[in-house]
């Protein structure tokens, strides 16, 4: 697939688990694409496809074994751990199991990844009320998480992701674990952050997200389908 | 500025997000440190003690010595030290060490002219011996315990004597706050004591009061003039003298070299404590590897991170710290240094029948800090740095 503009380019892009190995894994497979800025990438495919190795490619939460990505100009292997911190704040993740800290209320759950920027606290709870009423879980500002729905926890993973106002939100099946209305709320929030200009990639094979795709990515046994 | 606040403050949170890691990472640090600063505060309150004995005691200690052995001095001595120049006060003493009871328990009896008794000595029980009685003893508040004396109680003769077999009788018991040294001594008369042991018209020494700056010259004329026949074709005693200053000189290189075996021990002990924090550290260390992987691929950087868990060990090793003072304190201020002292302290009992001494200066305090410190971020850094160098998605796997 050939956009204009593209926003991440990726060059025979591979991950290989457990290289050199008996038990190797090919988990994606030389995979060549551009996504530009602005658009809703829907990556589909079966279980084990490779979907959420190649969404951590492109987030910079995975080093590829072959390959490069490209995001923004800049190969990300090239970048040092503190370049790639900094690539990271750009992007807002929604993971499938929301990894939010049980510990924290949601307040501090959805504003953590803002403390490195030296926003005070009091910024902090303006940020988190913000996100949080985008998402209508403003009430559930002092809540922990093991007192919300997944559902909740799912928003909240949401608001998270907004905080920073990113460029790009990859959502890695993000549906999967939310009943049918709380999966649909979901996608129509990933609409709306689309709609403001917000770059989407969503991993996802849950039929609800295609409408909102522009582009859609088939992924089988880690290769691009074409 | 407000960048390293605002992470301070994630590392000071993090104590609280990991309730059972940081109790157990605490816990270790107060097991450890604890009984080394109640060692230490033992050591310098036995040493404070020890100074103020030195202190309060005489100018100059003076006993025989044949062939640069102690040897005791004949009663004569304590006229012919009188007459020298510069000598305020002569007090004959014995000291001599006895074993008693079925037990064999060690006791020192020390006898001394009633009139100079240490002005400290009172008694809880009893009363102290009287001039015109002889005979009569008074036992530390340990020692009368370890044998179970009462006062009226009749001890049977030390020795046979050549003047016949005398009983003594228990008339007092002195205080428990007495100082340690004093807990296994039993106090009786000069008489009395040479007739226990059967030595009259001697004196293991001479306590020796001096006017001010008489002291060397006093010392001087002891060693080079003064001699003492003894029988007749049996020599002379020449006299072996000890200041204040030197008793002061010796005391800290015996508390050192005691406390050198305990530092010993300790940086042992130490050298163990950081394999165990380094376990302990590991207990959730999913849910923090897990913690870590969200903290960066949400844009923290690892030394962000790192930073993060330097200030969650320094918080925990400051309260791991804080506690073990307390606990030493309370230890030995409140339970009288229950069960601990009889480690530290030689003769003394799980339960210390006498006040045990000790003092928590600065600098152990100090110390308490930094080792706790090092402790706690020696025991939990690999950690800390594995959890924060993998990848994200590997550390939220």
């Amino acid at each position: 697939m050939i956009l204009s503009m593209p926003l991440f380019e990726t060059h025979h892009l591979g991950k290989d688990f457990r290289p050199g190995t008996d038990s190797m894994v090919r988990a994606v497979h030389d995979i060549s694409l551009q996504i530009e800025a602005g658009s809703f990438v829907l990556i589909r495919g079966s279980s084990g496809s490779g979907k959420t190795t190649l969404l951590a490619l492109l987030g910079a939460l995975e080093r590829p074994t072959q390959g490069q990505v490209i995001f923004d100009g800049r190969d990300l292997a090239q970048l040092s751990g503190v370049a790639l911190a900094r690539v990271r704040r750009r992007l807002g993740f929604v993971f499938q199991n929301f990894s939010l800290i049980p510990g924290l209320p949601v307040w501090e759950n959805v504003t953590y990844p803002l403390i490195p920027r030296g926003l005070s606290a009091r910024r902090r709870i303006e940020i988190a009320r913000r996100s949080l009423d985008q998402v209508s879980l403003l009430d559930r500002l002092m809540t922990r998480p093991s007192e919300l729905s997944g559902g909740e926890q799912q928003r909240v993973a949401f608001a998270r992701a907004l905080a920073g106002e990113p460029d790009v939100i990859l959502a890695d099946e993000p549906t999967s674990n939310l009943d049918p209305d709380s999966g649909r709320n979901l996608m129509q929030q990933l609409h709306q952050s689309h709609a403001k200009g917000i770059t989407v990639i969503l991993a996802s094979h849950d039929p609800e997200a295609v409408p909102f795709a522009t582009h859609i990515l088939e992924l089988e046994a880690g290769r691009l389908k074409i | 500025m407000r960048y390293f606040i605002e992470l301070g403050r994630t590392g000071l949170t993090a104590v609280l997000l990991h309730p059972l890691r940081s109790a157990v990472t605490t816990a270790c640090v107060v097991v450890l440190l604890s009984p080394f600063l109640v060692g230490l505060a033992l050591s310098q309150g036995v040493e404070e003690e020890a100074k103020d004995s030195i202190k309060f005691g005489a100018d100059l200690y003076v006993s025989g010595d044949q062939f640069g052995r102690r040897v005791p001095l004949p009663l004569e001595a304590v006229h012919q030290v009188s007459e020298i120049e510069g000598v305020t006060q002569v007090t004959p003493r014995i000291i001599a060490g006895i074993v008693l009871g079925a037990d064999n328990v060690d006791a020192v009896v020390v006898g001394l002219p009633l009139e100079h008794f240490p002005s400290k000595l009172t008694c809880v029980e009893g009363r102290l011996p009287q001039p015109s009685k002889r005979n009569e003893l008074v036992v530390g508040t340990e020692l009368a315990r370890r044998l179970e004396l009462h006062v009226g109680d009749l001890l049977p003769p030390f020795y046979h004597g050549s003047q016949g077999d005398r009983i003594s009788e228990v008339v007092g018991l002195f205080d428990s706050d007495a100082p340690l040294w004093q807990a296994r001594l039993i106090f009786t008369s000069f008489d009395t004591a040479a007739e226990i042991f059967n030595q009259q018209g001697l004196a293991t020494d001479l306590l020796v009061e001096c006017r001010s700056g008489y002291q060397e010259s006093i010392a001087s004329t002891l060693q080079r003039n003064v001699a003492f026949p003894r029988r007749p074709g049996e020599g002379v005693i020449r006299t072996r003298v000890t200041s204040r200053e030197e008793l002061q000189a010796i005391l800290p290189g015996g508390i050192a070299h005691r406390g050198g075996i305990f530092n010993l021990h300790f940086v042992l002990a130490f050298a163990v404590g950081i394999p165990v924090i380094l376990v302990t550290s590991g207990l959730g260390l999913s849910e923090r590897r897990r913690e870590v992987g969200i903290l960066k691929a949400t844009g923290w950087q690892t030394d962000e991170v790192l930073l993060r868990n330097a200030v969650e060990s320094l918080a925990l090793s400051l309260a791991g710290a804080c506690i073990a003072i307390l606990l030493a304190f309370a230890w030995l201020q409140w339970l009288n240094g229950y069960w601990i002292a009889s480690i530290f302290l030689n003769g003394i009992d799980v339960v210390p029948a006498i006040r045990v001494p000790f003092r928590m200066s600065p600098i152990p305090v100090l110390l308490a800090f930094l080792l706790s410190f090092v402790l706690v971020m020696t025991g939990t850094l690999y950690s800390s740095w594995r959890a924060s160098t993998v990848s994200p998605i590997e550390a939220m796997r």
